[in-house]
């Protein structure tokens, strides 16, 4: 990198445009003390990184007011409600790794508007014009500023490359072993060290994280796997029970078929037994019908035999009974009526009452008309001989008494005797006819149980009733053993279906479980692991090794730096010994004494000089890029022999440098005269109202004066 | 002659007829025992004691021949085994027959009313005839069931 110009316009004290030309090797720009050294200084950075140094306050300032970037002389020219500008750009040449030349314009520009005696920002912006391939291009603003920090000057690197000598020892402490590493870390190529490191930590971390994961899922997995196989295993044996279930429910359902087939051919070969029994059996409730019948017949008999029958044959003594009962009455009668004094031929009393419903006398045969007293008289007739109080002897009384009480039966009794022999012969036809039924229920009875014989040895039974019997449980039995049939039926379909159904699931988790075991990747991460370690460790060995390196070419380069520095000069010749492990420096005298208690502070700025020199060179020397050195007043702790001496070794080191000091005014035309020095540039303060004049900065202004 | 009037048959029907202890074994052998209602089935001619006794007063009348009842040695005679009350109620006709043919065979005739004693002798003596009778056809083995009887009976 080779800053090619600057300039800069109403930018803080320099008033109106001023442009300064750099050319390569050194560029001394000598100022006395506020003279505009910082601000120049400034330029660079405001420019760069958009930040000033504030040398009262000792710090940056980043971002900076529109009024603190702004000239007041300018500021103070323009009226209010004036805009006014102040700009830096800067010309940057940079070359390739491919050794390609490339040009960066670099402009900043911060616009103001005059408000009474404040201003306003109105705009800031950043361009950085550039050539490519495809032409010129530029970037404004966020890109602009991106492409300086990724490309043109990141800004990590300016604080050690471009610094305030006030900051000197605060870039290296000689003290603190940590503030070496970090800048020789930061500017040399040992942070691509520690890049590849990180990127490999981080390689390695996002290895175990991705390796725990794989383990967490190989975990899972597994589980999975386990799970699986502990289904498979449980329906496995589920499927070879259903089997088992199976076969034994096919061969229980060839059992029953044989049984069925058997008690089958059984029923059907003794279809006539049932009916055979069925009809001995109703011969059998016919002979008892028969028998109970010729029981009751006998029965009727006995009763009639001892109740009437035995009357037959007593006819005529019946009738001659009757006929002396009926002598006796007409005797009685008459004596009664003489006794009564009635005629003889005086009627009885059914005759008398015959009379009284004809209403007419049959004896002289005159009307008796109701009521009448022919009428009266023979009602009062009827019963006067039998109902009549006048009693013959008693023996008669008592005779006709009994004669009158059966004397009426003797009409039925010779109708019942009369009946007898009608009965005798129907009760001889029933019987006949009970015997003759018998007889024929007997003979089909005996033919029947010769068919049961028959049938029986047919069978080969002893009992065709025991048979039968058997019958209805082997009929019974058919019925249960149809019914086992269609369970075993039922349940053969119902495991065919379970089995199916098991042998699917079966073929899922094998599925499944091939699945998984398919899918477990080849370790490469373990593999990777590997590399990333061994290439962790290398890179680290590396490093330890190239860092000692670096560290011995930093000690070796700033030893000799010290040296050329301190030739003419008579103070203590001072080397510096760093220790690659620890980073701590010692100060020695050339015979390796430690002189850490005999230095001062100018030595020890000029050893950081010298140090960040020759890290820088390093860096320089490694990526092959090269970087402008601009320092503000980095000697002023120096002997002014030491600090032209060492001003005089940036020619070595750097390819540009850009010093900016006020030691070296005295040197002036050494300077001129020497090959180390390319230019020197003079800043002056121009006072615009006369040299007595205080009314401040405004009245000032700096100007800038070539002298080589 | 009777000095006052008799209810004939309230005093004929409380009387039992004399039957010999002989003839009440032909009894026992020809009925069921004495009060007990038959039933179908019986081996035995007649249902009831009184049965035997009016046929053989039946056959007594039909022979017209009567023996009175009279203790023999050896032989007592029996007046409480059944009343003709009994006769009356499971056999009326069977008596009014037996006392209306008694009417008209014996001598005595309607006199026969005149006194139930009287009545009872002729009754009880005409069954002792007949029961002669009984007990020879039983020892012939004429009279061995009921169809003996009714061949009897029809032969009438």
């Amino acid at each position: 990198m080779i800053i090619k110009s600057i300039e800069l316009k109403n930018f803080r004290p320099f008033y109106d445009s001023h442009r300064i030309e750099f050319s390569k090797g050194v560029n001394l720009i000598n100022a006395q003390q506020g003279g505009g050294k910082t601000s120049l200084f400034s330029a660079f950075y405001w420019c760069l990184f958009n930040k000033i140094y504030n040398s009262t306050d000792k710090e940056w300032v980043f971002k900076p007011h529109f009024s603190i970037i702004i000239n007041r002389q300018a500021f103070e020219n323009i009226e209010i409600g004036s805009e006014i500008e102040s700009s830096v750009t800067l010309i940057i040449e940079k070359k390739t790794p491919e050794g390609i030349h490339e040009t960066y314009t670099i402009v900043r520009k911060s616009k103001g508007k005059k408000e009474g005696e404040t201003s306003v920002k109105v705009s800031e912006n950043l361009v950085v014009f550039f050539e490519d391939d495809q032409g010129s291009t530029s970037r404004t603003d966020d890109l602009a500023q991106s492409l300086i920090d990724q490309y043109i000057f990141p800004p990590a690197l300016s604080d050690y490359i471009w610094f305030q000598g006030e900051f000197l020892n605060k870039l290296i402490n000689l003290d603190n072993s940590d503030s070496f590493r970090k800048v020789v870390n930061t500017i040399s190529y040992m942070e691509y060290y520690d890049k590849l490191t990180a990127l490999l930590t981080g390689a390695y971390h996002k290895n175990q994280r991705e390796k725990t994961k794989k383990a967490k899922l190989d975990s899972q997995r597994k589980n999975e796997a386990l799970n699986l196989q502990n289904n498979i295993e449980t329906a496995n044996k589920r499927l070879d029970q259903f089997q088992r279930d199976l076969e034994n429910e096919k061969y229980d359902l060839e059992v029953n078929k044989l049984e069925e087939e058997k008690l089958k051919k059984i029923i059907v070969s003794s279809t006539g037994s049932r009916d055979l029994i069925q009809a001995i059996e109703e011969q059998n409730r016919k002979h008892s019908e028969q028998i109970k019948k010729r029981e009751n017949l006998d029965y009727k008999i006995r009763q009639s035999l001892g109740k009437k029958w035995m009357m037959k044959g007593l006819e005529n003594q019946i009738h001659e009974g009757n006929k002396r009962m009926h002598e006796f009455k007409l005797e009685y009668s008459k004596a009664k009526k003489k006794e009564y004094e009635l005629p003889i031929d005086t009627p009885d009393d059914n005759t008398l009452r015959d009379m009284l419903k004809a209403e007419r006398c049959l004896v002289c045969g005159s009307d008796a008309p109701k009521d009448s007293e022919v009428y009266n008289t023979i009602r009062e007739k009827i019963g006067r001989v039998i109902n009549s109080q006048v009693k013959l002897d008693p023996e008669k009384e008592t005779i006709i008494e009994a004669i009158h009480n059966l004397s009426r039966f003797h009409d039925s009794l010779i109708m019942a005797i009369n009946e007898v022999d009608e009965e005798i012969d129907a009760c001889n036809r029933e019987e006949q006819e009970i015997f003759e039924t018998t007889h024929l229920i007997s003979a089909e009875r005996d033919r029947k149980k010769e068919e049961k014989k028959r049938m029986e040895k047919e069978l080969g039974v002893h009992n065709l009733e025991d048979f039968q019997s058997d019958m209805d449980k082997n009929t019974s039995q058919l019925l249960s053993v149809g019914m086992k049939i269609s369970k075993a039926n039922a349940a053969i379909s119902s495991l065919k279906e379970e089995i199916r159904t098991k042998q699917n699931e079966i073929n899922n988790f094998n599925s499944k479980l091939n699945n998984i075991l398919n899918e477990g990747e080849e370790i490469i991460e373990v593999k990777i692991e590997g590399v990333l370690e061994l290439l962790k460790e290398t890179v680290e060995k590396t490093k330890e090794i190239e860092y000692s390196k670096l560290v011995a070419h930093i000690e070796s380069i700033t030893n000799k730096l010290l040296q050329k520095a301190l030739e003419r000069n008579d103070s203590v010749k001072v080397r510096i010994k760093i220790n690659p492990k620890t980073n701590e420096i010692s100060r020695l005298d050339y015979q390796g004494n430690n002189l850490d208690l005999e230095l001062n502070t100018g030595h020890d700025a000029l050893i950081n000089l010298c140090l960040i020199m020759a890290i820088i060179s390093k860096s320089n020397s490694y990526s092959n890029q090269t970087f402008t050195f601009l320092s503000d007043a980095p000697t002023s702790s120096l002997d002014p022999n030491v600090s032209l001496d060492w001003t005089y070794l940036n020619h070595e080191v750097f390819e540009q440098s850009i010093i900016l000091n006020k030691d070296l005014l005295n040197f002036e035309e050494e300077l001129k005269n020497s090959k180390e020095i390319s230019s020197i540039l003079k800043l002056e303060t121009i006072t615009t109202k006369g040299e007595d004049f205080t009314g401040g900065i405004a009245n000032q202004y700096t100007s800038i004066k070539k002298i080589k | 002659m009777m000095d006052e009037q008799v209810n004939f048959f309230k005093d004929f029907m409380q009387m039992s007829p004399s039957i010999l202890e002989s003839n009440l074994l032909i009894i026992e052998k020809l009925a069921n025992k004495q009060g007990v209602d038959s039933k179908p089935g019986d081996r035995k001619i007649f249902h009831q004691y009184w049965q035997p006794f009016a046929y053989a007063c039946i056959l007594g009348i039909l022979e017209r021949k009567k023996r009175p009842v009279e203790p023999q040695s050896g032989d007592k005679i029996n007046s409480d085994k059944f009343k003709y009350i009994t006769m009356e109620r499971n056999g009326q006709d069977i008596l009014n027959a037996i006392l209306i043919a008694i009417v008209g065979t014996s001598e005595e005739g309607h006199l026969s009313f005149s006194n139930p004693l009287k009545m009872n002798k002729e009754v009880s003596a005409y069954a002792n005839y007949g029961f002669e009778i009984l007990d020879e056809q039983i020892k012939s083995g004429d009279l061995s069931n009921v169809q003996d009887m009714i061949d009897q009976i029809l032969s009438r």
